[in-house]
């Protein structure tokens, strides 16, 4: 007869597959150093059960509640999961089951305040992906081919090269890639909504919730949509918004979405929600603001790196306030005369 | 599933013990439309066992399902109510539609599942990683805790995740 879980002693785990997990815990600390990713590499390459042993935990790992991390986080519903799911569960329910109870009085057993919402991107998500950066953390890497891919902050990327493909299939963030030319082997970058390839050899690439943002910054690229037959190319200087079943074009951008990559911040009157847009992967609080504030035109040059810096800049020169809770909760709305 | 040979013995036992295990259930919930729900759940599970032949006492099998399927009934219930109760203490609220909150539901039902029998601070540092993006220094000092638990808690976590069987008790 079916099993009724309680749940059986931890069953042994091999050696190696501890290892991995050690690996993992450490990896994923969020403290990671280069010398941790070193000795770990080290450790990958130092046995064929390694390498193994490590790709069925990420497998394993991702089959099992990556979705459901995945859900929570897209809708900013991840601090009320954590929240809901470590309350200590209410005994009585097991009890009342084992033993009869007419009544059924739920207690409401989380306490309140200071829970918050996050739009940070999903570390799990990062275990997995072959690049990944953190919040405030732009990176550059020099691909096999001698490509030049620079990730944004918060963001992840697999890549996956072959003998007839280049293929960098975005998960999260931003990326600008500088093609190295390969006749043999087109260069790809896949995001949700659908392809950008390469024509020419400089672009970026920004995964959006349910759309994807494409900037061309030399030659073209060609887009090609997931659920469309339809390509469309796209010049130098353009930008537009790839779904899963059309484009866009962007009418004349007054803020360069690839700006990012100096870590400085132009804008000529652009509406503050778009500044926002711009800091949040560079901090970890949860940025906000008011319907009125979010239409301020916003003017000038701003260091990403040092979003409260920003924050404080704009207060000082608009008429704009801004209110804290915490460091994780910036909430920015118009100051009333 | 079921082969045919099991179909009939399945039939058997539905019809001889569904009305005695709704009112079993009615006691224990106080509530007829929801011990309805429950005993079908019930014999879902006893299809989905596919060992009807086996069953000796058919009561006492029945009873076993039931309790489980009570249990998660109101693990779910309070669940949601731990996650309405978080929403209701954020600054501002979250607009969800009704699809977004059946979805966020049923993702908590399923990392609830995956994380069944770990304790409440194991989840909440693991969860705390995953879900809200915090290093572990930042988890520590939210809990009150060493950086050396929050290690332990998290590898006490992927351990289960790993060994866990595969299908989690739904």
């Amino acid at each position: 007869m079916p099993e009724v879980p309680g749940h059986a002693g931890a069953p042994l785990l091999d050696a190696v597959t501890e290892q991995a997990i050690d690996w993992l815990v450490r990896l994923d600390s969020g403290h990671d150093s280069d010398s941790d990713r070193q000795a770990f590499s080290a450790w990958l390459a130092a046995a064929p059960a390694h390498a193994a042993a490590w790709a069925t935990l990420q497998q394993r790992l991702s089959q099992r509640i990556a979705p459901a991390l995945t859900q929570l986080q897209t809708g900013g519903h991840a601090p009320t999961g954590v929240r809901a799911l470590s309350t200590p569960p209410d005994h009585r329910a097991r009890r009342r089951a084992l033993l009869g109870s007419a009544t059924v009085a739920l207690l409401g057993a989380a306490g309140g305040g200071g829970a918050l919402w996050a739009d940070r991107r999903a570390p799990l998500m990062a275990w997995s992906a072959d690049l990944h950066t953190g919040t405030a953390e732009r990176r550059r890497f020099v691909l096999d081919d001698g490509s030049d891919l620079l990730l944004n902050a918060r963001s992840a990327a697999d890549l996956h090269f072959s003998a007839t493909q280049r293929l960098v299939q975005l998960r999260a963030g931003a990326l600008i890639v500088k093609v190295a030319a390969d006749p043999q082997r087109p260069f790809v970058v896949q995001s949700a909504q659908g392809s950008v390839r390469a024509l020419g050899t400089r672009f970026m690439v920004r995964q959006d919730d349910a759309r994807t943002l494409v900037t061309v910054l030399e030659h073209s690229v060609r887009l090609t949509p997931r659920q469309e037959e339809a390509r469309i190319d796209l010049p130098e200087g353009r930008s537009a918004w790839m779904q899963a079943d059309r484009i866009e074009a962007v009418s004349a951008a007054r803020i360069d979405p690839s700006a990012w990559s100096t870590g400085v911040l132009e804008v000529h009157d652009q509406p503050l929600s778009e500044v926002l847009e711009a800091l949040r992967p560079y901090t970890p609080a949860i940025l906000r603001a008011s319907p009125e504030a979010a239409r301020v035109g916003v003017y000038g040059v701003y260091p990403l790196d040092r979003p409260m810096d920003v924050l404080q800049a704009l207060v000082d020169t608009l008429p704009l306030r801004v209110r804290r809770w915490g460091d994780w909760v910036v909430y920015v709305d118009v100051r009333s005369a | 599933m079921s082969s045919p040979a099991a179909a009939a013995p399945i039939d058997a036992l539905y019809r001889e013990h569904r009305d005695w295990l709704q009112a079993w259930l009615r006691r224990r919930l106080g509530d007829g439309h929801t011990a309805a729900d429950l005993t079908q759940d019930t014999f879902v599970r006893v299809i989905m066992g596919g060992q009807v032949q086996a069953i000796r006492e058919p009561r006492a099998y029945l009873t076993t399902l039931a309790q489980r399927v009570l249990y998660n009934f109101w693990r779910r219930r309070e669940l949601e109510r731990a996650w309405l109760d978080a929403l209701a203490a954020q600054p501002e609220a979250l607009a969800a539609s009704p699809e977004t909150y059946a979805l966020v539901r049923e993702a908590i039902e399923t990392l609830d599942r995956w994380l069944d029998g770990l304790q409440p601070k194991v989840r909440e540092a693991f969860l705390l990683r995953q879900l809200e993006g915090l290093a572990y220094g930042d988890i520590a000092a939210r809990m009150g805790v060493s950086v050396t638990s929050v290690e332990r808690y998290v590898k006490q976590a992927i351990v289960h995740l790993y060994t866990c069987p595969a299908q989690p008790d739904a």
